[in-house]
């Protein structure tokens, strides 16, 4: 995974940043912090596989927002179905 | 098992012990409170670095460990991943050393985000946070 497809997902799924000795990625909904990633700073490849578990992604979820199939709304979704947003939370 | 053949001559001086070729060729120690020569073997240079750690060592100072992290490294393509799979958190690097000090970095940054943010997590990142505080904890501020 390269550093350009990280900031696909920072932007795409509007997740929060902060650099420090990291990247620090985590998105927030309803002002609760649901899930959390990193990259270091540099240009190395980047783990995709882990990036993906913190990001609870599957691989063919990962792949739909990188190549911008998928949007804000169906991580909401996809966050909801495994239960960890509420499903009564409203986007 | 493995035997050698030690000659042994007495004289009048007392007892000599001539090793064989190969034998005089290892290290002989004499360990104390003890009549009984031992071999020392050659350790043997590891060629793979081990798969699982038990990771202890943090630099921060606000920060003390409780109970050390068992991290597995593993090889992915070019990369080494310092991986931590109760909470999914990795360091990675060029080799083991680097995964493991991105690794370190990592988790006091997270503990301190954290714990920044303890009243506002997720479930997920809950568990994180209730696994984290079994092994990490905050220094006591000195008054």
């Amino acid at each position: 995974m390269k550093v350009h497809e990280f900031e696909v997902l920072v932007r795409k799924l509007e997740l929060k940043t902060r650099n420090s000795y990291d990247r620090l990625a985590w998105f927030e909904y309803e002002g609760k912090t649901i899930t959390r990633t990193r990259r270091s700073n540099g240009n190395k490849d980047l783990p995709e596989h882990f990036i993906r578990q913190q990001l609870k992604l599957n691989q063919q979820e990962f792949a739909g927002f990188i190549k911008c199939k998928l949007y804000l709304a169906d991580y909401i979704e996809i966050l909801k179905s495994k239960g960890l947003i509420s499903q009564a939370s409203q986007p | 098992m493995n035997t050698s053949t030690i000659e042994v001559s007495a004289s009048d001086s007392g007892i000599r012990i001539v090793p064989s070729k190969r034998e005089s060729e290892k290290a002989l120690f004499l360990p104390p409170d003890s009549s009984e020569l031992i071999f020392a073997k050659k350790a043997r240079t590891p060629t793979q670095p081990p798969k699982r750690i038990k990771f202890g060592m943090l630099r921060d100072r606000r920060l003390r460990m409780l109970a050390a992290i068992t991290v597995e490294l593993e090889r992915k393509t070019e990369t080494f991943v310092a991986h931590w799979p109760e909470i999914d958190e990795f360091g990675y690097g060029d080799n083991a050393s680097e995964a493991l000090e991105d690794f370190r970095k990592t988790i006091e940054e997270l503990y301190l985000t954290l714990h920044e943010r303890r009243d506002q997590l997720g479930t997920d990142l809950q568990h994180v946070w209730s696994v984290l505080l079994k092994h990490i904890e905050m220094r006591p501020t000195p008054a």
